[in-house]
Formats: C-alpha cells, structure tokens, sequence
C-alpha cells in the first residue's frame, strides 16, 4: 500500500494546503523565488501537514485554521532542511540539486531565513499562546538536536541514550507537534490531545531509526544520495551503536575516523557490509517496532473514527518500509 | 557627557541579557560571541522608552537582528580562516537565535510583535538577495539599497510604537554608525563581510584603498546629510557624533574606567 493510500480522504485538503504553500513561498525577489519554489517541489511526503489534518479530526475540524498550521510546519520542515544541506555541504536531495548546489550557500541561507519567516508570519493568524509556545520550543529543541549531532560526530564510544535524545529533538519533536497542533487548533479534549502527542512521538521515534536503517539498506536511487551518508559524515546511528558492540567494527571504525581525511565513500564500503551482515539491522529494527507498539497503544486511547484508522495505517506503513 | 553615560549603562545592560538569553554552551566554545550593534540597542531603547515591554522588544529585535548577521558569514566557500565545524555551527546559530526570539515572545504572549519580527525578516531577506546578486553602477546606489536593510527592523519597530517620523534620521545615523565602523575594520586591516560585498557588487572598487577612500566620501555625504536634518526632534537624542564604539571597546580591554572614557 502507498502511504498516500493510507490518508486518501484528506486528498482535497492537502491538494489546498500544497496550494497554500506555494502562495505563502512565493518573493518578489526573483532568485528567492526561484530557490523557494525549487524547495517545495522537491516534494517530499508532506507528512506533518497529514499529522495536523488528522488530529484536527478529533475535534472541531475548522480547515481555514488548520490550514494555517499545517503550513507553517511545512514551512518550518522546508526552511530546516534548506539549511541542513548547508550544513552537511549535500548537492542532491531526493535525487534532485539541492538549493545550495543550484544556487550557493548564501542562497541557501536567505532562503531559510525568509522561508521560516514566512511559517511564523503565517502562525502567528492562529491566537492561541499554548500553540506558540509549544512551537517555539519545539524550534529551540530542533537546533539543539542538530548542534548535538555535530557534537557527537566521529565519536564511537556514545551510549544509546545520547542517540536517542538526540532523534527525539532532531525528529521526533516536529511530528509530535503536528500531532498536538493539530489538536489544539481543532479544540480536541485534554485526553486525545495527549494520545495525539505521544502517538506522534513515538511515530517520530520509530520513523527515524527505518530511516537510519535504510541508510545502510536502501540503494542510492531509493534513497536520492549516496548509501552510508551518516557515517561518510561521521553520524553515530542506532545501527551503528549496535555494530559497534563486535569489537572487530569497534576497532576499525576507531581507526577509520582517527584521522576524518580518510572517511571517503571506499574507505568506509567494507565497515558498512560488516555492519549490514551483523545483526545490527535486525536489532535496529527491534527498537523502532518497540516505538511503533507504542505509538498504537497510544492510538487505543482515541474514539474510533476514519482519521484513527489513517493514523494506524500510516504507523503500519512506516514499520512495514522495506529495509 | 550625562546622556553618553546613561547609554553606556543602557549597552552593558543589554549586552548582558543578550549574552544570558542565547547561552548554549557547545556555540560558545566553538564559536566567538556574536557582534553586538550597540548603536541600534541605542536607538531601540530610545524609541522604545514608554512602552511597559521595552525591555522584550529591545532584546527580541536585537536577537532577530543578531540571527540574520551570524547567517551572512555563511560564504559560498567555507572560510579557509574557520573550520567546517565552525561554519556549520554557524548556520546552527542563527537559527538558535531566531528560535529563541520566537520563544521569548510567545512566553509573553505577544503575537503582533513576533508577526512584526516576522515581516522585517521577509523584507529584508528579499532586499538582501536583490542587494547580493546586483551590480552595482556606484557606490551611492548600493548604500541606498543598504540603508533600507540595515535599518529594516528598526524602522517596523518605529512604525509599531507610532514614531515612523523618526525613521528617516534614525536611517540615515545608523548607516553613517554603519560605516564609521567599518572604516575602523579597514584600519585595522580586519576584513568583514559588508566591504567583501561592497567589492564583489559596486562596480570600480577593487581594492582596499579604494574602499577606504570611497567610504570615506560616502560618510563625508552622510554627514552632510545628518547635519542638514539637525533640526529633526532626533538629532538631540541620538548625537551624530556619539562615539559609543570607541568607548565600549576601550571599557573592554580594560584600558579605561567608564568614567576615565568620559572625561576624556
């Protein structure tokens, strides 16, 4: 099943969100235009758009205010990735150039800049200070989760937790904000509004580690860059965390990320074959199933309804990807 | 001297709660702290003073202010001076700041000032690129375009507390500051990102002579300019010649007691 399948209902509302978007990116200014429009249909699965419509269903489903949210966190994800590919020096995203590899950094820059300015312009027509707040924090936590990623890149010896508090702001915050967004603008009561939330956690939970497992598992065409980018760029995933239990993989990834120079693509083939032929993967792929059990225990809190069967499916999409 | 005095207190005072609001530890051991333009904490107290939430809406238009100007160090190539964790701490940084803004206004509840910040980052994004990406025919239609983004925030801030009257003067003071400062960097042969571009945009200026001697024209201009409107209700308030970088530098070496700076 294709993960559109799963939330084909909402089809008409985000065909007018995805309309939405492209009016709230669109500048004067030629090239932040251009670079804008660019970002946007790169496409992507729009799933934060997805989580806010179907929490608002859980309450009072006002779609010209929901719209408004499911933009503005659109338009943050956008903004963040813009400056992500500065930040990781990538030239392809998805398959297709990158801002900064079609334009340069400093196009990159503005664009983030005007393009979170515009998620904010945008969210603040929602009067609600508890939604501000939780964004805002939210935000804070994102940035934090990206400096501890530098921070922790090419350090073998880091421990589970660090790697998942780490995904939890980098990931796993966002989606949950969607989730309880959604609910707040929709007016749901306090009990789904917290079943939204950790259903949203755990999904973002879950949804990153698959996406840490496939790094190592998918092609270089399914994945739109290279296979093994996290750890050519020195990132510590939960795979990885587990390999490295085989004092073998310990001490030749060690030796390998001594000296950063030496990280090229070939250098770090037969570290990832390792890697793919342990039982890292397997174990990996425990834990994200761990989170999607939860994120369904937190769905049982919830009246049944079609946006509830939506919520479950998609959690089923996401466990079921193929690595 | 009484007035020079009070904005002394006034910067450090901000400066502090500037430093206190963005502490993050690892940019801080990685990174340098952040400039400071303390001549528009001058000007946003000054046009700020009567409302209740001076102190938010000074702190949060100077972080706003703070996150754009670490996002212009961001080069096409990384800065052979800075590593490529620095540069990508860099990015990470401006976006903190910006984050932190938002935070801080929305603990207070305050949505029409971060729609407010919201709208000058727009506008000044979008003046940016057009500024970035241009060529410039002379120096003076470069710093007309530059004028309107250096004194963007501050003049959405004029227009929220119903000062708009004092955009013009506070325009024009901020960009003679402007490049008062740079020609200091000049001096001391520091290089900074506002002459790279005057270089790569305006036509005709090459090298560091030139730089230095057009700049000095153009604040020659500038100050013909300031003394013209010397009968605007500003120019008492924010002097064309308050040297405020002068003095809150030699207070940082140490050199000098505050009010040793004064007597002088």
């Amino acid at each position: 099943m294709k993960l559109a399948k799963t939330y084909a209902f909402l089809k008409k509302d985000l065909s007018l969100i995805e309309d939405a978007l492209e009016v709230s990116v669109y500048a004067d200014q030629e090239i932040l235009n251009e670079a804008s429009l660019q970002l946007l249909k790169a496409g992507g699965k729009r799933l934060r758009p997805v989580f806010v419509l179907l929490a608002s269903k859980f309450g009072d489903y006002n779609l010209e205010k929901i719209k408004n949210v499911a933009s503005s966190l659109e338009l943050i994800h956008m903004a963040s990735l813009v400056h992500d590919d500065v930040i990781d020096n990538s030239d392809l995203r998805r398959g297709k150039p990158t801002v900064k590899a079609k334009w340069d950094n400093q196009v990159a820059m503005l664009t983030g800049d005007y393009i979170f300015a515009k998620a904010l312009q945008q969210f603040t027509e929602i009067e609600e200070p508890r939604a501000h707040q939780i964004l805002s924090h939210t935000m804070i936590e994102l940035t934090i989760g990206e400096i501890e990623q530098i921070k922790d890149k090419y350090k073998v010896d880091q421990n589970f937790r660090n790697y998942l508090k780490r995904i939890k702001r980098k990931t796993a915050l966002l989606i949950s904000s969607s989730c309880q967004l959604g609910a707040i603008v929709a007016n749901t009561d306090n009990k789904s509004e917290k079943a939204l939330f950790r259903y949203g956690y755990y999904m973002g939970m879950s949804y990153q580690i698959i996406d840490d497992i496939l790094d190592f598992t998918a092609s270089e065409k399914e994945l739109g860059k290279p296979a093994g980018s996290d750890l050519i760029n020195g990132n510590i995933t939960l795979p990885v965390l587990y390999a490295l239990e085989d004092p073998l993989i310990h001490k030749e990834l060690t030796n390998l990320f001594s000296n950063k120079k030496q990280v090229t693509s070939d250098a770090i083939k037969p570290i990832i074959s390792k890697i793919i032929s342990s039982n890292a993967i397997e174990k990996a792929k425990k834990v994200s199933d761990m989170y999607l059990q939860k994120a369904y225990e937190s769905l049982q809190l919830l009246p049944n309804n079609q946006a509830k069967e939506s919520l479950e499916n998609i959690a089923n999409y996401i466990g079921n990807r193929k690595i | 001297m009484v007035s020079l005095m009070k904005y002394i207190e006034i910067i450090k005072y901000y400066e502090k709660l500037i430093t206190k609001s963005i502490k993050q530890v690892y940019l801080q051991e990685h990174l340098k702290h952040p400039l400071i333009e303390i001549h528009k904490i001058v000007a946003l107290n000054e046009l700020i003073k009567s409302d209740k939430k001076q102190e938010n809406l000074v702190l949060t238009t100077m972080l706003v202010q703070i996150a754009l100007n670490t996002h212009d160090q961001i080069g096409n190539h990384f800065d052979e001076r800075h590593s490529e964790k620095e540069q990508q701490l860099t990015v990470l940084a401006g976006d903190y700041y910006s984050g932190i803004y938002y935070h801080i206004l929305a603990s207070n509840n305050n949505l029409s000032f971060i729609r407010l910040l919201a709208d000058g980052i727009n506008e000044i994004t979008q003046k940016k690129m057009h500024a970035y990406y241009n060529t410039y025919e002379n120096i003076d239609i470069f710093l007309n375009d530059y004028e309107l983004i250096e004194a963007k925030l501050i003049s959405k801030v004029a227009s929220y507390v119903n000062e708009k009257n004092a955009i013009p003067y506070i325009s024009k003071w901020l960009m003679y500051k402007k490049l008062q400062y740079e020609l200091v960097q000049i001096n001391n042969d520091r290089k900074t990102f506002y002459q790279q571009l005057i270089i790569e945009t305006v036509i005709g200026i090459n090298g560091k002579k030139q730089l230095k001697n057009t700049l000095t024209y153009s604040l020659e201009k500038l100050d013909q300019d300031l003394s013209v409107m010397n009968k605007h209700q500003w120019s008492n308030t924010l002097e064309k010649d308050l040297d405020l970088y002068h003095i809150s530098l030699l207070q940082k070496k140490g050199n000098m007691t505050l009010e040793e700076g004064l007597s002088k």
